[in-house]
């Protein structure tokens, strides 16, 4: 626990963003829909929810593992402490106790609010295992951040209907469809709606790519990479 | 005492390491050899942070494994984390890492500091340390928890003179009741500082011995002269160096003509000796 108090104490400002993220603009995003939209679900809130928090989930896998995988010294740590799996897992589960704290309140107010819950915890589970996997596997915490950030803005991109709005939209179905095959994100789906089978898949791909991550970070140094 | 058996490293289809054959008992040993001889990947053998070789690495008749690297100090080429962190809250740091029980990591993180006297700099952030200081640090956190083997990589690369003399200082004090490896291609730090010397080269030992005997093995074959002058014949320029204003040559060579003058071998005329040889077989052996 003191290893783990010590990183985060190491990222210094960066351990507040997800904080903020979730006892701020989770709130923030609940009042605000509601003043637009009063009603007596989340369905709107949690999609603004759901463009911004679970990506939240990677930021501190991101600048905790970065001295881990891709700075000076790695070498030594990881002579000390092959994986870092378990300390991971405790970073998950760490995220989703700060972000559990705003949806306990909201559900003295709203139906259906532990699901919701569960549809972020997956969704951030999913891209918290996937960075946690691609800073070990290509030794960046730049690609772990990009490539989420890519993932998440392309499922923007299907769900706000953006390529409706181009012309000849034609050629793009073929993609637009292969996108919507990809989202693990439900944005403006009502939690009853949602098959209980998609849950399941996505909570599937973020334990296989945590799988990885930790066969990745255990042979970190193997045929003489660093 | 550590002991490696015929110790081969390969990277894919590259031969790194070939059947190394080493002892160390205690004293400060220098692991001398050019860029990409296999000084790096031989330590990291020895840390066990590369486990895919052949052959054994023993410490005191026993294997490598996970609770015996952490009777091994090491200090990396590169050493340079948590910047945000104050130069004690990073040795707690190590000191959890090395499985330091909790009763004696202050002491062990104090004298750890007191030895590389950085013990006023400890409330300091790291980031906020000279090059020089990192590296001392990082000695320091090589030694907490006192182990018997200390294995240093490229230890001065990169420091000014001063803060080369005191890295030196921290080794040599370390050096006193330790085994130590020191891997470097500084001939003027392992001079200073090791009692015997290993030199690679191409993944195979060339050389292991005392100081006197590298040196030894050039003796009749150092001459000097003008850099104006033609190199002898077979003759390897082991340095150029300026006195009292004319630049000479110091080469390496089985004969050499009157123009040339002998001098007395060094360790850095022994070390080019076993990596470049002399073109004659009955010497370069």
């Amino acid at each position: 626990m003191k290893l783990y108090l010590l990183d985060f104490k190491n990222i210094r400002f960066h351990f507040w963003i997800p904080i903020v993220s979730a006892w701020i603009f989770i709130p923030l995003a609940v009042f605000i829909c509601q003043r637009i939209t009063p009603t007596d679900n989340l369905t709107d809130a949690s999609g603004f929810i759901q463009m911004f928090h679970p990506f939240m989930a990677i930021w501190w896998i991101v600048f905790v593992f970065r001295q881990y995988a891709d700075e000076s010294g790695s070498e030594l740590l990881h002579m000390y402490r092959r994986s870092q799996l378990p300390h991971c897992v405790f970073m998950q589960l760490f995220f989703l106790l700060i972000t559990g704290v705003p949806y306990g309140i909201l559900s003295c107010f709203y139906p259906d609010t532990g699901l919701e819950f569960l549809r972020i915890a997956v969704e951030s589970f999913c891209l918290s295992s996937a960075a946690y996997c691609i800073i070990f596997t290509f030794r960046s915490a730049t690609a772990a951040i990009l490539v989420n950030l890519i993932y998440v803005a392309a499922t923007w991109f299907v769900e706000f209907d953006i390529s409706r709005m181009i012309d000849n939209p034609e050629n793009l179905l073929v993609k637009y469809d292969l996108l919507s095959y990809l989202n693990i994100f439900s944005i403006w789906v009502d939690i009853s709606e949602i098959p209980k089978m998609k849950f399941g898949v996505t909570a599937a791909i973020g334990f296989v790519f945590l799988m990885i991550g930790g066969w990745k970070n255990h042979n970190l140094f193997k045929n003489g990479r660093g | 005492m550590i002991e490696l058996q015929n110790v081969t490293k390969k990277f894919k289809k590259k031969q790194v390491l070939t059947g190394i054959n080493l002892t160390f008992e205690q004293g400060v040993y220098g692991l001398l050899g050019p860029n990409g001889a296999g000084k790096t990947t031989l330590l990291r053998c020895m840390t066990g942070i590369y486990t895919d070789y052949s052959g054994r690495i023993l410490y005191h008749n026993r294997e490598l494994n996970g609770s015996i690297s952490r009777t091994i100090g090491y200090l990396p080429q590169k050493f340079d984390m948590f910047h945000e962190l104050k130069l004690e809250e990073m040795m707690a740091y190590f000191a959890q890492l090395k499985k330091i029980p909790k009763s004696q990591q202050r002491q062990s993180i104090q004298k750890a500091l007191e030895l590389v006297n950085l013990e006023n700099s400890r409330l300091d952030r790291v980031g906020a340390l000279s090059g020089g200081m990192i590296r001392r640090a990082g000695i320091a956190q090589a030694i907490l928890g006192d182990p018997q083997i200390v294995i240093v990589d490229e230890p001065t690369a990169g420091l000014d003179p001063e803060e080369r003399l005191r890295f030196k200082g921290a080794i040599a004090r370390v050096g006193q009741e330790r085994t130590v490896l020191l891997s470097t291609h500084i001939i003027e730090d392992v001079e200073a500082l090791c009692d015997k010397i290993i030199i690679i080269d191409q993944g195979r030992i060339k050389f292991q011995g005392a100081m006197e005997e590298v040196a030894a093995l050039a003796q009749g074959h150092v001459f000097i002269g003008n850099s104006s002058l033609p190199l002898p014949s077979g003759g390897v320029l082991v340095k150029q160096f300026e006195r009292e204003g004319k630049i000479y040559s110091r080469v390496l060579a089985l004969q050499a003509s009157e123009d040339w003058e002998e001098d007395r071998a060094a360790v850095e005329d022994g070390y080019m000796y076993v990596i470049k040889g002399l073109r004659n077989e009955t010497i370069s052996t």
